[in-house]
């Protein structure tokens, strides 16, 4: 089961609703370079959400420790949050837990329409499985 | 060689050499230090390298000590770089690759790098396709230029016409890297569509795509579906079955599945990776049943192992089975691992070779 916070999850926090509202705009950079870019809630990378008062710590499991847009994500995730009226201060961090994202942490939606359009792909450019050819 | 007589082709081994006199640019350093923290990640406990015996110029006595007393690994392809936008000889240099070659000549096959922004990169690929040994050419998809990071994917003005010359010369395989991102260049030179559209035009060239699975790896397997001279190669990727095994389990199930087990190779990645751990992994991997009941993946046969660890590289470099043990019964290292398979010391303990066997060996 991921920890991962969810696009459906349920806070009792409205504050904490609207940080994760705000966190679904926020692009995943290599998305980007895709035709179909995905937000960093529905790509599972919010591992935490904490707040104290205004202040706000975003704790985020990335697919790579070493993810050069670490920068990107954070300065985005800092405006968007920031710009919440009950915030004061948006801290943004990595997971150091040790937990490693698997593709399990994304929401079912995206799982779901990203093997569609695959295997969408693979129907369309005429091929059969390998392993249903030869059986 | 596996226990039940096969051979183990390892598709990648190179001489690193990460000695702080051969950096050339300012995230060399980082480079040598990322590639130490890569093996701390991919190989379990006991396989990783002491920092003494990692950052060394590594010569080809020891690789081939390294392969071929330390791991099951019969014989290897060694890569030669194109890094010295980055590292003064490369990172793996070519000349230690023919001497690699040359000492070991039976068990080594090589695949020279090629910097396509040449102005000589064309003659260069005719000139080295034509050696003895030499059986592919290596590509990167970036270099670093005047502070640039200029794309050299295959599709490229700069590249494409080398395709051409590969495709007119004496071998007829390129291996690229792609799909682990490196220093500052931009992640999508790193995806594998660019081979598509080489495959595609050049139906007789065999495209080995390095790295295979460790991302973008449905456009991996769509690129391997789609055309039948794409190659997975494994180097790295081989590790995860060990350290990461629901993704390795995953990746291998996906090409399995769509592509089937003829154009997928183990890599063992030395000298920066010991290349043992991942053999046995492969050879023991069973495809978790939730994998086989949910996603359709087959089982994975005796066959395959012995296909993705040995066989589909030898058919890929041309050779026969039959003639490649021939031709190493009795050698040196076949020797010096029946010595020690009769004291239950083969395969020998890791990197123990790099300081202990240099004087016994080296007057051979």
């Amino acid at each position: 089961m991921s920890s991962a916070i969810t696009p459906d999850h349920s806070f009792d926090d409205e504050l904490k609703t609207a940080i994760r509202d705000e966190l679904m705009k926020v692009l995943d950079p290599c998305s980007c370079m895709s035709d179909h870019p995905i937000n960093i809630v529905d790509l599972g990378l919010i591992e935490d959400i904490v707040v104290d008062d205004g202040d706000v710590e975003i704790i985020l499991l990335l697919t790579s420790q070493r993810c050069t847009y670490f920068l990107d994500i954070n300065d985005e995730i800092r405006e968007r949050v920031g710009g919440l009226p009950a915030v004061d201060t948006v801290e943004v961090h990595q997971d150091t837990s040790g937990e490693i994202w698997t593709r399990e942490r994304m929401s079912d939606r995206e799982r779901t329409a990203r093997r569609e359009r695959f295997e969408a792909r693979m129907e369309a450019a005429g091929i059969t499985p390998y392993a249903e050819r030869s059986q | 060689m596996l226990d039940n007589g096969a051979l183990v082709v390892d598709s990648v081994s190179h001489c690193f050499n990460h000695t702080p006199e051969n950096h050339k640019h300012p995230h060399a350093q980082r480079w040598d230090d990322e590639t130490f923290e890569l093996s701390e990640k991919l190989l379990p406990k006991g396989y990783v390298p002491s920092k003494e015996v990692f950052y060394r110029d590594h010569q080809p006595e020891e690789l081939a000590r390294l392969l071929f007393l330390e791991s099951q690994i019969d014989y290897s392809v060694y890569h030669s770089l194109p890094l010295d936008d980055y590292f003064k000889d490369g990172y793996v240099s070519r000349e230690k690759g023919f001497e690699f070659m040359e000492q070991n000549s039976n068990r080594v096959s090589m695949y020279v790098d090629i910097n396509p922004l040449d102005d000589d990169a064309g003659d260069q690929i005719e000139e080295f396709a034509s050696r003895d040994g030499v059986e592919g050419i290596k590509f990167y998809p970036a270099r670093y230029q005047n502070g640039n990071d200029l794309s050299l994917q295959l599709t490229e003005d700069s590249v494409w016409p080398l395709l051409e010359r590969i495709a007119d010369s004496d071998v007829d395989t390129l291996a690229i890297h792609k799909f682990i991102p490196f220093a500052t260049a931009p992640v999508r030179y790193f995806q594998p569509g660019d081979v598509e559209d080489a495959a595609n035009s050049f139906p007789d060239l065999n495209f080995e795509i390095i790295h295979a699975g460790f991302s973008f790896i449905e456009e991996t397997v769509f690129a391997m579906a789609s055309h039948e001279n794409v190659y997975a190669n494994l180097e790295n990727t081989a590790c995860l079955v060990n350290t990461r095994p629901k993704k390795f389990a995953r990746a291998l199930g996906e090409m399995l599945y769509w592509a089937g087990p003829d154009r997928i190779v183990y890599a063992g990645g030395a000298t920066a990776l010991h290349p043992q751990p991942p053999i046995e992994g492969i050879w023991n991997f069973e495809m978790p049943e939730e994998l086989r009941a949910g996603e359709d993946y087959p089982e994975v046969t005796q066959e395959d192992k012995e296909k993705i660890l040995g066989g589909n590289a030898l058919r890929l470099l041309g050779k026969d089975p039959e003639q490649v043990k021939k031709d190493i019964k009795g050698d040196k290292w076949d020797q010096l691992r029946q010595e020690r398979e009769e004291t239950g010391d083969y395969p020998v303990a890791p990197w123990s070779t790099y300081e202990a066997e240099t004087a016994t060996l080296s007057d051979d």
